[in-house]
């Protein structure tokens, strides 16, 4: 069972990350295409921050960026990107890459596409060991061995010899996993890793993220568009639609009050929180074109409840009552539209 | 009369492997008994490898049954141009199933003049009433699938398989790849044709939010054989089968504290190469006996059936309600009633 509070410890805990005022663009052949713009959040040690959005918001980009694993065309731009104090645009590529694997790590969605497939999973296990830690191969192959066991995989003394391709998706992931934590990272971002999984599978994996959060206090930025796995495993959200944030709130105050009709639009598209039988609400259109993005706010030409002021004036992401913000001119939703109506 | 019957459809294939060439069956599918009404959504559900794909071939006619009979409105399945004019497939992928060098026009075109359904002179007029039918604009007939979005592309796979007036479409997780809010609107979508068209629907699907919202009934597979069928609202809210009951429980709930008891089920399906003895679910089954290694126990009940020798004896299990906070609902009902009166936000104002 989710957790609905964290400890006092964690909500005061200084941020492990911080990004303040994040914004990618990609050079292309036809033009800049702004992939992220403004983003601001931060993470504490121990705390599970989901970001959420479709595809084109960005929130791969902004897993991407984190990990400083943007390719050479993207150009970043930030006010702050800061990792425990340490500022990682200041930081020599020889760091950041020290960083990486170490301090922060990453679980992909298709885990088969991140394991090379011509090596053992153990060597890759002991390879990613000894890129850190200077320990001889007998021993790396113990932690090796202990890593793919804490992740639940059954006989891990036979499977070090297995390759990519002999194992099932959910073992593959499990693989994964294991080599991202070999090291105990503080960060963890998981971007859609159960999303290819079947769903007793994908509750595993729920179930052992969640554990490591829990036990070894890593900070876990979670990359999704399923608000079910949001709802379960989230202590705060952020929600990312076309490259800004429209709405952050903790989990528990974004599903007792949506406060962005996009928000609201990801809500009613699901089954479950419509009538069974009955029509589902599901937003119109679909994500805008990076290059042409529409004027005021972004999700205005989808958007139920826009008018004049919503396709002429970016709305800003404005702090609301209770510690969240919304970028909706028409925030708080039901005490401003009501009386509009 | 029913639309579709299955007897006892078994499907076997033969794989060489290994480094003696050894011939080894995979039994995908196992004795299956199916009926589907007309005007009815069955929904089949199970995870990868449970056969689903398969039977949704078999029933399309795009693959051979090993043995059992396939009978449509109570004769035995056509072949070839008749099966598809009786029954379409609208798959997963819609970019690998419409030829990208002939316009949506063209590709919707095609099936009502192989079929005979239209005379070549009013074809333009049967493309443009399709292309509305799935809440495209009829201008759209003049472009190629590349200069369409995700969603659309789906429109005209589904617009492509009504324009043979099928009597049943099967769909092979024909959303599972689409943004949330797209699934939605291809959800919306399939339901208003049914009730314009009465068409059937085979919904196959390893998801079952949506499942649970839009099937009259369902049929639960694990490993080639159904272990529970019956009326959706039934099988959800007193599911009698343990691995129905896990698949349910995993799936996650978009309110938060809502979590079931942990991951319901220890390890991963089995291979259907070294399938268990007697209930190939055993092996992950909380409440398995000797009685489940010994024997594989029959798909029974009148309505609502099941496969599993301790169903009788199972722990009560409610099922799971996921009910919107009174603030979300109010919210969702305001966003509703917006909606409806902007009768210009439709998908083809947007593109």
């Amino acid at each position: 069972m989710k957790h609905m509070t964290l400890p006092d410890s964690v909500m005061t805990a200084p941020p492990l990350l911080t990004v303040e005022n994040l914004s990618v663009t990609f050079r292309t052949d036809s033009g800049p295409l702004p992939a992220l713009d403004g983003i601001s959040l931060s993470i504490r040690p121990g705390e599970t921050v989901a970001v959420v959005g479709e595809s084109g918001s960005g929130k791969s980009v902004l897993s991407l960026a984190v990990m400083g694993l943007l390719p050479p065309t993207a150009e970043l731009t930030a006010s702050g990107l800061i990792f425990d104090g340490e500022d990682l645009q200041a930081m020599s590529k020889r760091t950041r890459r020290d960083l990486r694997g170490r301090d922060m790590a990453m679980i992909f969605q298709e885990p088969s596409t991140a394991l090379n497939p011509v090596q053992r999973i153990g060597d890759q296990l002991i390879e990613a060991i000894r890129l850190h830690e200077d320990i001889p191969t007998p021993k790396a192959r113990a932690r090796a061995i202990e890593a793919l066991a804490a992740t639940g995989i059954p006989s891990p003394e036979l499977r070090v010899r297995a390759y990519p391709h002999e194992l099932s998706g959910g073992m593959r992931q499990r693989a994964l996993i294991a080599m991202a934590l070999i090291h105990r990272p503080r960060l963890l971002i998981a971007d859609e890793p159960t999303t290819a999984l079947d769903v007793t599978v994908q509750a595993q994996i729920l179930d052992l993220i969640r554990d490591l959060a829990r036990d070894n206090g890593t900070a876990t930025l979670f990359i999704t568009h399923d608000m079910g796995v949001v709802a379960e495993m989230a202590d705060r959200v952020a929600v990312l639609y076309a490259g800004r944030m429209v709405e952050t709130a903790s989990a528990s105050d974004l599903f007792e009050s949506p406060e962005h009709p996009y928000t609201l639009g990801l809500l009613g598209s699901m089954p479950q929180l419509n009538q069974r039988g009955a029509a589902m609400l599901p937003i119109a259109g679909t994500v805008p074109d990076l290059r042409q993005m529409p004027p005021g706010c972004h999700f205005h030409p989808r958007c139920p409840f826009a008018d004049h002021r919503c396709a002429t004036q970016r709305p800003d992401l404005r702090p609301l009552a209770g510690n969240r913000r919304s970028a909706c001119h028409y925030a708080p939703l039901l005490e401003t539209l009501e009386t509009r109506a | 009369m029913t639309l579709l019957t299955l007897r006892d459809v078994t499907r076997d294939f033969h794989l060489r492997g290994g480094v003696l060439g050894r011939r080894r069956t995979l039994r995908a599918l196992d004795g299956i008994d199916l009926v589907l009404h007309p005007g009815e959504t069955l929904a089949l559900v199970g995870e990868s490898g449970c056969g689903k794909s398969t039977l949704g071939r078999i029933v399309a006619g795009l693959l051979p049954a090993t043995s059992g009979e396939l009978l449509v409105e109570g004769k035995p399945a056509l072949k070839g141009k008749a099966r598809a004019r009786q029954i379409q497939v609208v798959f997963q992928d819609p970019f690998g199933s419409l030829n990208p060098r002939m316009s949506v026009g063209d590709l919707i075109a095609e099936p009502a003049l192989l079929h005979g359904l239209v005379e070549r002179r009013d074809v333009g007029r049967r493309v443009a009433e399709t292309l509305t039918l799935v809440g495209l604009r009829p201008a759209l007939a003049e472009r190629y699938p590349h200069e369409l979005s995700g969603g659309q592309r789906q429109r005209v796979a589904i617009a492509r398989a009504l324009a043979a007036e099928p009597r049943l479409i099967v769909c092979d997780e024909a959303v599972s790849a689409l943004d949330v809010s797209v699934q939605a609107q291809i959800a919306n979508l399939l339901q208003d044709i049914q009730r314009r068209t009465g068409v059937s629907l085979l919904f196959i699907s390893h998801g079952l939010s949506l499942v649970r919202h839009i099937s009259h009934r369902v049929a639960v597979m694990y490993l080639g054989r159904i272990v529970e069928e019956g009326p959706t609202e039934q099988v959800f809210d007193h599911p009698r089968h343990p691995y129905t009951r896990a698949l349910i429980s995993a799936t996650p709930e978009p309110l938060p504290g809502t979590t079931g008891p942990g991951a319901a089920l220890s390890g991963e399906v089995p291979s259907p190469l070294a399938l268990p003895s007697g209930c190939a679910f055993r092996t992950r089954c909380p409440h398995a006996t000797a009685q489940c290694a010994a024997s594989v126990p029959p798909l029974s009940g009148p309505e609502h059936a099941v496969a599993c020798w301790h169903t009788d004896t199972l722990p009560p299990h409610a099922g799971r309600h996921t009910e919107p906070t009174p603030r979300m609902a109010a919210a969702l009902d305001l966003y509703r009633r917006a909606a409806a009166r902007r009768q210009d936000l439709t998908e083809e104002t947007l593109t």
